[in-house]
């Protein structure tokens, strides 16, 4: 303990250097702007940006990327609250409750707890990381194809069954994301499936254009509603970028249990800050007392899944840094540099470039700490966004989109899907499925697909590696009472409603 | 408020059905694999068809089945604010795809100006002024950040 304090203090002092200092708030700023354009998040972010390290050494380099990685989880969430655009799978649930607070002229409590809660959830999951970082690695390790899989379907079927008295239509959406997720060649055999002759979808269909279809899309024909009516209003008084009391109290405590929540799903390969700030979003609206009020303007709906994603940040190091396994598209990026410059992250980094990781882990703490501090004063900036009427504001998010699309793979093809998942999003509303759960399943669809055949595989066909492990088991638990904890609730309540009819 | 009470859960149900019957039979006749299980590929989407197409059924059985009426007659008889809202989507799409198709050739500054205008036109109506400038604003300044600050390549003018 005593040396990983030593080694601690000697990374806050070289990340602490001024030239460090600007380094990190540089990166913080850059990545922020870059995480609010639609489709360019934290991955696109740091890819975009690593060219700006290569004349670092590897220290700086590192830090540099730690800025622009945590100000990209900053920015992506600014635009999920402010145009209910986010910026990737991570800022998902920033939507959820930040827009709807945006559109009912809170949009400066929105900005400011979530970035409160980012700075909390970062900075809490920092401190675990340095305390846990090697056990955390160890219990990841348990984690086989076969507990992946359960994983996956367990966080698939928490948010399908979200959707209160919804739920059948809450797995419809599931099952067509998992549908769409297998359009592509098949990673394990080559074979072409569902891609209809289309060269450019032999590749799958990237997830971005699915989110970005569904939201921004969708955003912008529902706005078209409000145009016909002339009935919505630009924001044109701006108040203080702040919380009030009440606000902090009713987000202190799911800020405080989604951080420990969002750093474990971070930590895992694979599952990542969408898994991390949906569960915790979950969780917050079993745990809460007006669980009606959730996508409506919640402020814990925004607070607990910002601070589980941030958190998740953290969290997706510890693979990548211990183990050599990126958790996420973003540290897979980041990995790929510090292979650029020589490094070998695994067991050994620690010991044979101790400076690189604990700066990393030291500048963790400090990017988060400048982060929040140049946050609060631009989102005074950003939130006049709002100021823009709805008849401009709306086509600049439609274009933005087909740029932010384009930028993913530079292919017009992916133009045509975009317009074809904002219409299918705008007949989901129309028809009261839910989109969260198809969002979710497309990005995990095909992970949980190979993970699922990989343990088919070990287990030679048989189906019991499913229940093989305790940790299997208790997962298969957690989806059954997923499923069916809502179903009894609904039915007791049905039961209540209809005795009260009677009485009258 | 006569809108919220139309309940599309049976008209939904039957689509999903359909929707789970087709993908079943497409994921049941793609090509077998070459190299170990041949059906391997297959088993997974083979089960999400099967699912989907239950769901769509519990779906359809627990609806109310008079409401189909209800709810086609409310597709067909629109007010003229939903007529309009369906006027926008549908000029949208058409210029979206109008972008797609002219994007690579004109390069994105024109096409995006052009793709802008018509937005704007849709959603600002006729005030020129105001929508040339934003359109111009918007093309190029993008181009500007993709192009140069991000090092994300767009096509550029034609012609040069």
């Amino acid at each position: 303990m005593i040396d990983i304090l030593q080694n601690l203090m000697s990374g806050f002092l070289i990340a602490l250097e001024p030239y460090h200092l600007f380094l990190i708030a540089a990166g913080g700023i850059l990545g922020t702007i870059v995480g609010m354009l639609p489709g360019l998040g934290p991955a696109t972010g740091v890819a975009v940006l690593i060219p700006i390290t290569f004349t670092m050494g590897p220290t700086a380099a590192m830090i540099t990327m730690a800025g622009i990685y945590y100000g990209a989880m900053f920015g992506g969430s600014r635009s999920s609250i402010l145009i209910n655009t986010p910026g990737d799978g991570a800022a998902l649930a920033a939507t959820f409750d930040g827009y709807p607070m945006a559109m009912k002229g809170k949009a400066e409590s929105a900005l400011a707890i979530s970035a409160i809660a980012s700075f909390i959830g970062g900075t809490i999951a920092a401190v675990f990381m340095v305390v846990l970082a090697t056990p955390v690695a160890r219990f990841a390790l348990k984690f086989g194809p076969a507990e992946y899989f359960l994983l996956m379907v367990a966080a698939l079927s928490m948010t399908a069954s979200m959707s209160k008295g919804n739920q059948l239509k809450g797995f419809i959406s599931l099952l067509i994301g998992l549908m769409i997720a297998t359009i592509g060649i098949d990673a394990q055999s080559g074979i072409k499936r569902f891609t209809f002759d289309i060269l450019e979808l032999q590749g799958g269909i990237d997830f971005l254009i699915v989110i970005i279809g569904i939201y921004a899309l969708g955003e912008v024909f529902k706005s078209y509603r409000s145009i016909a009516d002339g009935t919505k209003k630009a924001q044109k008084k701006f108040g203080k970028i702040w919380i009030t009391k009440d606000e902090w109290k009713r987000s202190k405590w799911p800020i405080l249990r989604s951080a420990p929540l969002g750093f474990i799903i971070g930590a895992l390969p694979g599952a990542g800050g969408t898994m991390a700030s949906l569960m915790s979003y979950n969780n917050e609206k079993q745990l809460s007392k007006h669980p009606e009020e959730f996508g409506h303007g919640a402020i814990e709906g925004l607070a607990a899944p910002e601070s589980a994603n941030n958190a998740a940040s953290v969290g997706a190091l510890i693979p990548m840094l211990t183990l050599g396994i990126p958790g996420s598209g973003t540290t897979a990026v980041m990995m790929g540099a510090l292979l650029m410059l020589g490094i070998q992250p695994g067991p050994l980094l620690f010991t044979q470039h101790p400076d690189v990781a604990w700066s990393l882990i030291a500048s963790m703490f400090i990017g988060n700490i400048i982060l929040a501090v140049i946050n609060i004063p631009l989102a005074g900036l950003l939130v006049r966004v709002l100021a823009i009427p709805a008849k401009v504001l709306y086509p600049i998010v439609l274009g933005l989109s087909f740029v932010g699309v384009y930028a993913i793979a530079g292919s017009v093809v992916d133009f045509y899907l975009l317009v074809l998942f904002g219409l299918a999003g705008f007949i989901m509303k129309k028809v009261n499925i839910p989109t969260a759960p198809m969002i979710l399943a497309v990005i995990v669809g095909n992970t949980m697909e190979q993970s699922f055949r990989q343990a088919i595989r070990i287990s030679d066909g048989s189906l019991g590696i499913f229940i093989g492990s305790t940790l299997a088991i208790a997962l298969i638990v957690i989806t059954i009472v997923s499923i069916v904890f809502p179903m009894i609730k609904d039915y007791f309540s049905n039961k209540k409603a209809s005795k009260l009819s009677d009485v009258a | 408020m006569e809108k919220q009470k139309v309940d599309f859960n049976a008209i939904t149900g039957i689509v999903v059905i359909l929707l789970g019957i087709i993908y079943t039979i497409m994921s049941y006749s793609l090509p077998k694999a070459a190299i170990g299980n041949e059906m391997d590929p297959l088993y997974f989407p083979l089960g999400l068809g099967i699912l989907l197409t239950v769901i769509g059924l519990i779906l359809f059985l627990k609806s109310d089945k008079a409401a189909i009426k209800v709810a086609l007659n409310s597709m067909m008889t629109k007010s003229p604010k939903d007529k309009e809202v369906t006027r926008m989507v549908v000029l949208t799409c058409i210029a979206a795809v109008l972008y797609g198709l002219l994007f690579e050739h004109l390069g994105f500054i024109i096409a995006t100006f052009g793709f802008m205008m018509s937005i704007l036109f849709i959603t600002n109506g006729k005030k020129y002024v105001v929508n040339t400038a934003v359109a111009i604003i918007f093309s190029v300044s993008i181009f500007a950040i993709f192009n140069y600050a991000l090092g994300i390549p767009l096509p550029g003018l034609p012609f040069l």
